[in-house]
């Protein structure tokens, strides 16, 4: 059920007239939940994604794609991480001080990957939000009404009103 | 605010709003119990505080009425603490660091007493002794002491006093009396029949002289000299053999004059049966005094008995406090290098490191049981002694010119090599923190004042400990309250107004912990026993003289009386009985005389 859940409000985000400018950001900010692979940053980024409106769908689909790539990325965000945190000798005294701030370690700002995936995450914004909204405009405009004659299509909403239904006599 | 999910956003506000509101409301209730329960697990008794406050404004907390019941007597207090009031630094508290630059610590007082008693309930008991036992002190210090006790308790004690209640309550002079069997009343018997006998050869021995036939037999000789007339050769003859005669008659007289002067010398000199009989009664005296000898008592443990357990449970507990800066302020130990991350690398920078407690300072101030104010500050108690530069230091100092208390105290953990000492100085307080239990057999000890002078020190495993205690003013026990027997000891131990005493205890790796104490409480005893004894002694001769003189005094008089009697009667007789012989002698001599002039006419 869980899994019919999920795939309806996939289809309703890419099939219905949300805002493409939500789901864009969702799908920004869900790319950095995805790739941060600390808990702590998890959390506030999960905090951050409930405070805006922006599209959960989007943000949920978007940390699971980027969180199955991070593993793939791993020696190219140690290598981003590692020039951030030990190369920008600028921003030593600016990591110093984090280091030594309450709470803030917990968050393993010190560690290349978690460093390497948060400014990745943070520089992939503009380009992940540009190419989700774009993407996602010429969807609608050009496929949505062909996907939407798709058998599979039609028959996962039957299900999905039938499941609706039942567990509202329930 | 279209791009805010206010449908997110309320609810979280009004949760963490809750969450707030809760902990400022509870946040000293369930603060309090967790000091209290840390306490408890620390001292191993009832931790109670008044009322805890905290500000977190200020960050502060403030504690009043704090009391911690002491583990060896539940009924009493082992600190007392009034106020205390201390700022945490924010910052560290997030990473679960206590700093505290200064606390305030005022009112501390110790061994107060308890309304209800401090026993932990029992599944508290069982947590706090699992982990006590798990100490390495505590594990030696149990087998330590548990010989030691089992030693004392084997010191011929009660042996020692039974001995001297024994020779007290036997203490009888008739009994010793009709034990001695007594050798004057005999004497004088045998005296007086000695006497009696020779008084009898005296007396025969003068009715044997016959004095007045012998006067009358040289009477007639005399006669017959003064008759006899010379006229011739013949009679010349005759008369000199007459003389002659005589002069024999004169020597028998000279020898029985001597004899019976020589009788009558020994009548009026030698028989004196009052001196006789007062040299029986002195041996007599003398044989009962030797059976009043002092005693000879084994007291020289009766300090160890004393003392000894008092000693083994403050040293049990010094070792368990220092156990316990030890647990928590740990020596210096390698540093674990830790692990590569799985994922990525850990770049370290330069981290401020903060011991998981520090307080820098603490002010204490505070009152002993005599009432005696303190003051002085403990210094750099710190869960990680080798991360700060300074050792944990205590100087706590009290005078009021009577009375002074003097703690200082180093904790340095700094190292692998830790070093604790503990130097207490203590003078003109009440014996009563010494907590000597009151008998019989003891001075009351809690009336004295003392002085103290106590060391400990532990370095790395070795453990030394000496003190030595002097008590003075002891005050004396009201005989008059004081039923049988009790009083003599009552009197014993009333003659001792100071004593000291020195304890030590030692452990050294790898070999049992040696304790020792020594006191002149000992030797006190020992004298006031025998100066007790002596006047008892003295007492008892003065009471065996008169009764035995009682005994032997009438019988001696009719005695004395009779023999004077007698006396008198020889002395008479012997001087009669001489006044006739020097007669009969001058007669003899005027015969002779005579005769010889006429011989020679």
């Amino acid at each position: 059920m869980l899994v019919l859940k999920i795939l309806k409000k996939i289809i309703v985000m890419f099939q219905s007239d949300i805002s493409p400018n939500q789901i864009a950001w969702g799908f920004a900010l869900g790319a950095i939940l995805g790739l941060v692979p600390n808990l702590l940053v998890k959390c506030i980024l999960f905090v951050v994604i409930m405070f805006f409106r922006v599209n959960l769908t989007a943000a949920f689909l978007a940390a699971t794609l980027y969180a199955i790539v991070a593993f793939a990325l791993d020696p190219l965000l140690d290598k981003i991480g590692y020039f951030v945190l030990a190369d920008c000798s600028f921003l030593k005294s600016l990591w110093t001080a984090l280091f030594n701030y309450p709470i803030v370690p917990f968050s393993h700002f010190n560690n290349t990957i978690v460093m390497g995936s948060l400014v990745l995450g943070i520089i992939l914004i503009i380009p992940n939000g540009i190419l989700a909204k774009k993407l996602l405009v010429y969807y609608r405009t050009n496929l949505r009404d062909k996907v939407s004659q798709w058998k599979i299509v039609k028959i996962l909403n039957t299900v999905l009103a039938t499941t609706t239904i039942a567990s509202k006599i329930k | 605010m279209k791009f805010i999910r206010w449908s997110f956003v309320i609810p979280t506000v009004i949760i963490i709003a809750a969450i707030i509101i809760f902990n400022i409301m509870f946040f000293d209730v369930i603060l309090k119990k967790a000091f209290i329960s840390t306490g408890e697990m620390i001292f191993g008794a009832k931790v109670e505080i008044s009322s805890l406050k905290t500000s977190f404004s200020k960050m502060s907390i403030a504690i009043n009425g704090l009391k911690c019941a002491n583990r060896n007597d539940y009924f009493k207090n082992l600190i007392d603490i009034d106020y205390i009031k201390f700022d945490v630094r924010f910052s560290p508290l997030l990473r679960k660091k206590f700093i505290i630059d200064e606390m305030t610590v005022s009112g501390l007082k110790w061994q107060t007493e308890r309304k209800t008693s401090g026993q932990l309930p029992p599944k508290k008991e069982k947590k706090f002794e699992k982990k006590k036992k798990d100490g390495m002190f505590s594990k030696m210090f149990a087998a330590a002491k548990a010989k030691t006790v089992s030693e004392f308790n084997q010191l011929p004690s009660v042996t020692a006093y039974k001995e001297i209640e024994d020779l007290i309550n036997n203490f009888d002079v008739n009994k010793l009396i009709d034990k001695a069997q007594l050798q004057s009343v005999k004497e004088i018997e045998q005296k007086t029949k000695e006497l009696q006998t020779k008084y009898e050869t005296y007396q025969k021995k003068i009715e044997s002289y016959d004095v007045n036939k012998k006067a009358e037999e040289i009477k007639a000789q005399i006669d017959e000299i003064s008759k006899t007339k010379v006229s011739g050769l013949a009679d010349v003859a005759k008369a000199a053999k007459n003389v002659e005669k005589l002069k024999e008659s004169k020597k028998e007289i000279e020898t029985i004059i001597n004899d019976l002067n020589s009788i009558k010398k020994d009548v009026s000199e030698n028989i004196n049966f009052v001196k006789e009989a007062k040299n029986s009664i002195n041996k007599d005296i003398e044989n009962i005094s030797a059976k009043l000898s002092i005693p000879s008592l084994n007291l020289k443990n009766i300090s160890r008995i004393l003392f000894g357990n008092q000693w083994v449970n403050r040293v049990e507990t010094v070792m368990y406090y220092m156990e316990l800066i030890k647990q928590y302020m740990p020596e210096k130990k390698e540093e674990v290098q830790e692990k590569q991350r799985a994922r990525g690398r850990d770049i370290l920078f330069k981290l401020k490191q903060y011991p998981t407690l520090l307080i820098s300072l603490i002010n204490v101030s505070g009152s002993t049981n005599d009432n005696l104010d303190f003051a002085g500050v403990i210094k750099n108690i710190c869960s990680s002694p080798s991360m700060i530069s300074n050792p944990l230091t205590v100087e706590l100092k009290g005078d009021n010119k009577i009375q002074s208390v003097s703690v200082s105290g180093l904790f340095d953990h700094r190292t692998d090599n830790s070093k604790d000492t503990l130097a207490v100085q203590v003078s003109g307080l009440s014996a009563k923190m010494l907590n000597v239990p009151q008998n019989e057999y003891l001075p009351l000890v809690d009336t004295g004042k003392m002085k103290v002078n106590a060391d400990f020190s532990l370095l790395n495993n070795s453990f030394d400990c000496n003190a030595n205690i002097n008590l003075t003013d002891i005050q004396k026990k009201n005989l008059n309250d004081i039923d049988g027997n009790l009083k003599y000891l009552a009197e014993i131990t009333n003659s001792i107004t100071n004593f000291s005493v020195t304890a030590t205890a030692k452990y050294q790796s790898d070999e049992n912990m040696d304790f020792n104490i020594t006191s002149d409480i000992d030797t006190k005893i020992s004298n006031a026993i025998s100066k007790m004894f002596s006047s008892k002694v003295t007492a008892a001769k003065e009471k065996i003289s008169k009764e035995l003189n009682k005994i032997v005094s009438e019988q001696t008089k009719n005695i004395q009386d009779e023999i004077n009697k007698q006396k008198e009667g020889l002395l008479g007789q012997i001087t009669s009985q001489t006044n006739v012989l020097n007669n009969i002698e001058k007669s003899i001599n005027e015969a002779i005389s005579k005769s010889t002039k006429k011989s020679l006419f």
